[in-house]
């Protein structure tokens, strides 16, 4: 649950506050859990309602995404993930604007379409939408620029 | 550059889905002392409780048991069978504050209602208004799926599958009578029918069925008829039999049997004897195989019956009274000779069940029977008889 906690977060001292939230609500409601799935399952929803909780409590800016100097590169995901570890990836997820973040861990992680994540975030489905684009270019430059970066520390030794 | 935003979600997905990682030890710190400010029940307080609570349920659950088999189906009362059955769900979602009771509303009565992402909300279910409040101040958007009643399908309320039922019926018997090829007898079919009448006939029986789904029945059982033919006093007539005697034949529409008065043993071809009375009695032990279909109405069930009845024959027994001058001779055939030992017969019907109580009905079922084969052979006619019945009974479901 703490990955999961931080991939809405963030940094570390978040995805910290979210879980303790989340766990309080867990053991507050346990009796409501019914056995229809896995515990796992449950706990996770749990999870994720008081991250959109914690994201929309703060108040925010809405913030401009600088995509037009995105610089494409191609390589499969194998070869990204054999040179960027997990970590650089969470911390690229970490770096997201808020709502691209909190739309693009719903849509890829949690598998909710934009009408839902529309409906949990308070906006409109339009932009879902584009906050979705606007994440997963973020993430390419920043892959792009990793890669690069990988790359060039690894012909230097 | 679809494909490479496409490949940055596989990307993401696959690398970080299962990805583990652990919180600091504050954490669980911190849940703890949050949760010590829930209010505590002493363990030994809390079983005490629970142990009575137990008591007080286990004492009530033969009434509780009683009770959801014993409902009705107006719409007022829903087993947990029946709530099984409910299919129909409304979801809706609300936007802005919900720290407020909000109305919900549907044509139905609702059942249960829960958030799909199981928020903590708390809801107060009423006949179709839903109203919820959420336990936090914050502004959040819960979607929530309301399971709401529907007319659930009729059942039966009966306890079991099984049962069995006791039923009387006195029976309007008759038949249907043609010709056989047997040369050499005065009688026929048309004189027999003229000098015969049926008299007081009944079939008795158990039953035992089998409830396939709410329409649908198997029946089967035990059944015993009773049926008595009188006959017009008239003359008979000695002739030689196959062993080469010489006895009186007595025909009639059953069969036919061979008297041998005391003061006569040995008549000659063509003696005449008159008999006063004749009546011809049959006994049939008969297993039924029916199919029953049902419409069920509150306490009344209409039930449509068809079946077959495989019929043996206990007894054919055949008393005559002898004229024999001043007084007359009873003689009695124990055999009536050309029956069948087995016949086959139909069986269709209305049953009318009243539910007494959860168990326990009241039966009224007019039930025709009738050959599908005749009863005889090697006999003067073939006999195809037939009865209008009216069975009454109980039944008891197990």
């Amino acid at each position: 649950m703490f990955a999961l906690c931080l991939r809405y977060s963030k940094n570390r001292e978040e995805a910290e506050e979210i879980e303790q939230e989340g766990f309080v609500q867990v053991f507050r409601s346990l009796k409501n859990f019914r056995y229809e799935g896995s515990l796992e399952g449950w706990i996770k929803k749990i999870m994720v309602y008081c991250a959109v909780q914690h994201y929309r409590s703060k108040p925010r800016l809405h913030s401009v995404v600088d995509i037009e100097k995105a610089e494409m590169e191609q390589a499969s995901n194998e070869e990204i993930l054999s040179q960027l570890g997990k970590k650089e990836l969470l911390v690229m997820i970490q770096a997201l604007p808020p709502s691209c973040r909190m739309v693009f861990n719903l849509y890829v992680f949690e598998g909710m379409k934009h009408r839902e994540i529309a409906g949990l975030l308070g906006i409109s489905e339009g932009t879902s939408k584009s906050n979705l684009f606007d994440a997963k270019v973020i993430l390419q430059k920043a892959v792009t620029r990793s890669l690069r970066v990988a790359t060039i520390s690894y012909l230097h030794g | 550059m679809d494909s490479d935003l496409y490949n940055i979600e596989v990307l993401f997905r696959s690398a970080l889905e299962s990805n583990e990682e652990m919180p600091s030890v504050k954490v669980w710190k911190a849940v703890d002392r949050r949760l010590d400010l829930e209010p505590v029940v002493m363990p030994k307080q809390r079983y005490i409780t629970v142990r009575k609570a137990s008591l007080l349920i286990l004492c009530l659950l033969p009434a509780l048991g009683l009770y959801e088999t014993s409902v009705t189906h107006s719409g007022k009362y829903v087993t947990k069978q029946e709530q099984r059955q409910i299919v129909k769900h409304k979801k809706k979602s609300f936007t802005g504050n919900v720290n407020r009771h909000v109305p919900f509303k549907t044509n139905r009565r609702i059942l249960h209602a829960e958030t799909i992402n199981h928020l903590p909300f708390e809801f107060t279910v009423g006949s179709n208004l839903l109203s919820l409040k959420s336990s936090s101040d914050s502004k959040f958007t819960p979607v929530i799926k309301a399971t709401t009643f529907e007319k659930p399908p009729k059942k039966l309320s009966g306890l079991g599958r099984f049962s069995i039922s006791g039923f009387y019926s006195p029976d309007l018997a008759s038949y249907h009578l043609e010709d056989a090829d047997v040369a050499g007898q005065p009688d026929n079919s048309e004189e027999i029918r003229r000098t015969e009448r049926h008299e007081f006939s009944s079939t008795i029986g158990l039953l035992l069925e089998y409830r396939l789904n709410n329409k649908w029945t198997l029946q089967s059982g035990l059944t015993f008829s009773h049926t008595n033919i009188a006959t017009e006093p008239k003359t008979i007539y000695a002739q030689p039999v196959s062993s080469g005697d010489i006895k009186y034949r007595l025909n009639v529409s059953s069969g036919y049997g061979y008297l041998a008065p005391s003061f006569q043993r040995t008549p000659a071809p063509g003696d005449t004897l008159r008999i006063t009375a004749i009546t011809h009695k049959l006994r049939y032990l008969g297993v039924p195989i029916g199919v029953k279909h049902s419409i069920i109405r509150g306490r009344i069930t209409i039930e449509t019956v068809t079946g077959l009845t495989v019929n043996f024959l206990t007894a054919g027994k055949l008393e005559t009274e002898i004229n024999k001058g001043p007084d007359n001779e009873i003689d009695v055939l124990n055999k009536i000779e050309g029956l069948k030992p087995v016949y086959l017969s139909g069986q269709a019907g209305i049953a009318a069940e009243y539910k007494l109580t959860d168990n326990v009905s009241a039966v009224l079922a007019p039930t025709a029977r009738f050959a599908l084969m005749s009863i005889n052979k090697t006999s003067v006619v073939k006999s195809y008889p037939y009865t209008l019945g009216l069975s009454s009974g109980l039944k008891i479901t197990f």
